[in-house]
């Protein structure tokens, strides 16, 4: 279903549908005033995105997965700047909490996720063969003297 | 580290404006954005080898005539 929506659309049409999830739970719990605060930055989000997506800038093709190679390698740095800065985060927000002793659970639940990402990065990206010498006279040189 | 970025200059803007062509006319017939070809141009970022090579072709020259490691071309 979501293929035959514009990419362009899909972000914006799922923040409404989130918002609107959310905007009854909020009228559920809290009565009709609550979409008062709530109902302006729903609507807007969406729309703010959408007219965002149609400009000609890189923020533009990522908000419409319509990336060339540079942005989308602009894309894998961004990526790897926010995973830097949230380890970092989770790692001094550890400490902090470990010598306030305070609650650490939270805290180990990020530093556990950096682990098993870091794990998982590794395995998705490995290359096969990578690092064997496939030189004459070196343990893989069959590898080559095939052809 | 080598920065190859600093050494390896590229004749993408002398080639498009020598054949008339804009920014966005070269980056649709590339596929790529117009933000690209500038940071193509400008040595911000370093095409891949396809990407290099679609550059080459588009301008009939070999990819050692459109980027340059020793910029000996681009001097003389």
């Amino acid at each position: 279903m979501m293929r035959s929506i514009r990419p362009r659309l899909r972000t914006p049409l799922m923040m409404l549908v989130f918002g609107a999830v959310f905007a009854a739970a909020a009228v559920v719990g809290y009565g009709w005033g609550s979409l008062l605060h709530l109902g302006p930055v729903i609507i807007a989000g969406p729309v703010v995105y959408y007219v965002w997506g149609g400009r000609n800038s890189d923020s533009a093709a990522m908000i419409r997965q319509q990336l060339d190679e540079r942005q989308a390698y602009r894309g894998l740095k961004i990526q790897a700047v926010v995973g830097r800065v949230m380890s970092g985060g989770a790692s001094i927000a550890f400490l902090a909490a470990w010598a306030a002793k305070a609650t650490l659970w939270p805290f180990e639940i990020f530093l556990a996720l950096f682990v098993v990402a870091l794990l998982a990065g590794w395995v998705i990206t490995r290359e096969r063969g990578d690092g064997r010498d496939d030189s004459p006279g070196s343990p893989h040189s069959w590898l080559t003297s095939r052809q | 580290m080598l920065r190859y970025l600093d050494i390896v200059r590229n004749r993408v803007r002398e080639q498009r404006t020598q054949r008339g062509l804009s920014q966005a006319e070269l980056a649709g017939a590339l596929g790529v954005s117009r933000q690209t070809v500038i940071s193509i141009e400008n040595g911000r970022y370093m095409p891949s080898l396809p990407l290099a090579f679609r550059i080459a072709r588009f301008f009939d020259l070999t990819v050692d005539k459109m980027f340059d490691p020793d910029d000996e071309e681009a001097a003389t």
